[in-house]
């Protein structure tokens, strides 16, 4: 039988048929080879940030977020940039304090976003998902505390995923009737 | 859909943020989450679009060189998949093939930019039957590796597998296909029956009843009409079954063939009521032996056993070990005059005259038509369904049989029909088939015996126009 290549069926994703040894690094952990200028220069903004909130700290919590962001997915160095943004940033300061922080870091998602797809339909479609529901939580935590923000955002991004799962299904015929 | 590792580990970062934002109160850990689910969900919606719009402008085209094949044959298959739009991360076409087919599943992968890959694919089909491939499986994966869906799309082809049997079965003499060799059969003499005969002239003895009227008001002397005689035909069937009837390709061997022939005779005299006993001859005599009747059960009981018959033992002897008739070693020992150690060698095996009789005797084949004619005296007719491999133990079988007053029918398939390597090689193909022939027409030409041979049509007219070639070149 003549066939064309077999790409491997599994959780790692469509890139694991790549057999050297960096392919499987970046298969295994950076998910995609991709990096644009466009994300790079995001992580400028997110430099500036950081040092204007910590000075050198500032630079050195960046160089471990570009380094995450060179080696890992970009939720990683979203993850790390949010741990050092507490770090930097003074515990009683408010939100305007740590906003262009974290709009820096958004910004590297909405990057990723952008480059990836090529669409830029899908990044406003983020950056509108991230800029509602982060109002409406902050909104949920300025009027009944923390523990219900954190609440809030469990339960929307879980009902939004699972929709989505069914509209596929639906989309694709395997769902006939309303109640299945 | 279903989520893969990669958006578990996602997912677990956004509760990591969550679980600190508790912890250490600060929402800025809060708008971090909100940000990575946010990412997820985009990448989802996205996949969710992208699946359904590839799904719906997806061509496959699964295709077979044939729908109606033979037992344990085997089809080409194509699997062609045409994208409409360049596909978003990667998709997999997988074939179902039926589980009654001995196939791998075709593999088809379309990857980022591509729209059009083909594949091609071999499917064995060892049972008969109606088989369906299942729809192409579709597997769609985002290009993080982050969501999967598998769906079907695609056409069905279906297989018609037919059993292997004989086709284009050639009955005859000489190439000459025989019409029909059964059905209503004439007794050859007159008696009580319903089809009118002959008129003949009265005479002494005979009874007034069947004087008829009018040919005697016609002719002025009283006549008589005769009728034709209405009898049974008690007929002997024996089926040689010897490994050497085993020759010839899966289900087209010289033993199916003569199966054919025993199965359309088996029918014909429960048609007609005649009594039809049956005999099996194996390797080591005896296998089947079914005593004349008319019992409905009896044409059932050899039918069924007829169809479960197969080849026994080992290849017996060759031609080139075949037993010499008295006179044959009689003239071949006149030969052995010399004084030279191989003629002194051979000379006795030669003179052995009672050799030959106690050789035959023992020949599965010449001692079941001996031992039948010896218990069935009122056999009208046998009918012999055997190969040309054992041609001397044959004829003396014949002359056993078409003792007394019944007729002998043998039906021989020529071994040269049944070999792989007669198309490969019509000229001598033909030169054995005319030895065959000779041998055919020898068995004919005994009184009250008549020889056909039975093999596949296709076969047979590929070596009698080799033969026609043959004689054109030589002309």
């Amino acid at each position: 039988m003549t066939t064309t290549p077999d790409p491997k069926q599994s959780d790692s994703g469509p890139t694991d048929n790549q057999d050297s040894t960096g392919s499987v690094w970046d298969s295994t952990f950076r998910w995609t080879e991709q990096r644009d200028w466009i994300e790079g220069s995001v992580l400028l903004l997110v430099l500036a940030t950081f040092w204007f909130f910590g000075g050198s700290w500032g630079a050195i919590a960046w160089i471990a977020v570009a380094s995450s962001w060179v080696v890992f997915p970009p939720v990683v160095p979203v993850g790390i940039g949010q741990f050092a943004l507490i770090a930097l940033t003074p515990s009683d300061g408010g939100l305007s304090t740590v906003l262009p922080g974290s709009l820096a870091l958004l910004a590297l998602l909405v990057g990723d976003v952008m480059v990836k797809t090529r669409d830029p339909a899908d990044g406003l479609l983020f950056l509108g998902a991230a800029v509602i529901i982060g109002g409406g939580v902050l909104g949920v935590v300025s009027t009944s505390g923390m523990g219900a923000g954190v609440l809030g955002v469990v339960m929307i991004f879980a009902a939004v995923s699972y929709l989505l799962h069914r509209l596929l299904l639906f989309k694709l015929g395997h769902l006939t009737t309303a109640s299945e | 859909m279903e989520v893969t590792r990669r958006y578990w580990l996602t997912a677990g970062v956004v509760g990591l943020l969550l679980l600190w934002t508790l912890i250490l109160e600060r929402p800025v850990l809060l708008g971090g989450a909100v940000g990575v689910g946010g990412w997820l969900l985009t990448r989802q919606y996205r996949f969710v679009r992208t699946t359904s719009d590839t799904v719906e402008s997806l061509t496959i085209d699964h295709q077979l060189d044939r729908t109606r094949v033979t037992a344990e044959e085997t089809t080409l298959g194509t699997l062609t998949v045409q994208a409409g739009q360049p596909v978003d991360g990667s998709l997999q076409i997988k074939t179902e093939p039926p589980v009654a087919s001995r196939a791998t599943a075709a593999v088809c992968a379309l990857e980022h930019s591509t729209q059009t890959a083909q594949t091609t694919f071999e499917a064995t089909w060892p049972i008969a039957g109606s088989f369906t491939f299942g729809q192409p499986v579709v597997t769609i994966t985002d290009p993080l590796g982050l969501f999967c869906q598998v769906t079907t799309v695609g056409p069905t082809p279906s297989v018609t597998v037919e059993p292997r049997a004989p086709r284009d079965i050639h009955v005859g003499e000489g190439g000459d296909r025989i019409a029909a060799g059964f059905g209503q059969h004439d007794a050859g003499q007159t008696g009580s029956g319903l089809t009118p005969a002959e008129v003949r002239q009265y005479t002494p003895g005979d009874a007034t009843k069947r004087i008829d009227w009018k040919a005697t008001a016609r002719l002025n002397e009283p006549h008589v009409r005769e009728f034709e005689a209405e009898t049974d035909l008690e007929t002997l069937l024996i089926v040689d079954h010897r490994a050497s009837m085993g020759a010839g390709q899966p289900g087209e061997t010289k033993l199916d063939f003569g199966r054919q022939v025993a199965l359309a005779l088996v029918e014909s005299a429960q048609e007609l009521g005649d009594p039809l006993g049956w005999y099996g001859v194996g390797d080591d005599g005896l296998t089947e032996t079914f005593r004349p009747s008319t019992d409905t059960s009896q044409y059932q009981t050899v039918t069924s056993r007829l169809q479960a018959l197969e080849p026994t033992g080992s290849e017996g002897e060759s031609d080139a070990t075949a037993i010499l008739n008295p006179a044959q070693a009689r003239r071949r020992a006149e030969q052995l005059d010399g004084d030279s150690t191989f003629d002194t060698q051979l000379r006795p095996f030669f003179q052995a005259g009672d050799t030959y009789v106690q050789r035959i005797a023992n020949k599965p084949l010449f001692s079941a038509i001996q031992a039948a004619t010896a218990r069935h005296d009122s056999i009208n007719r046998t009918v012999i369904i055997t190969d040309d491999t054992h041609k001397t133990e044959l004829r003396e079988a014949v002359e056993v049989a078409r003792q007394g007053n019944g007729q002998v029918t043998v039906f021989l398939t020529p071994s040269v029909l049944y070999e792989s390597q007669t198309i490969g090689n019509l000229d001598d193909a033909y030169q054995r088939y005319t030895d065959f022939e000779t041998f055919r027409q020898e068995l004919s030409s005994v009184p009250r015996v008549s020889a056909f041979e039975v093999g596949p049509g296709d076969q047979l007219a590929s070596v009698l126009s080799a033969g026609r070639e043959q004689q054109v070149m030589s002309q």
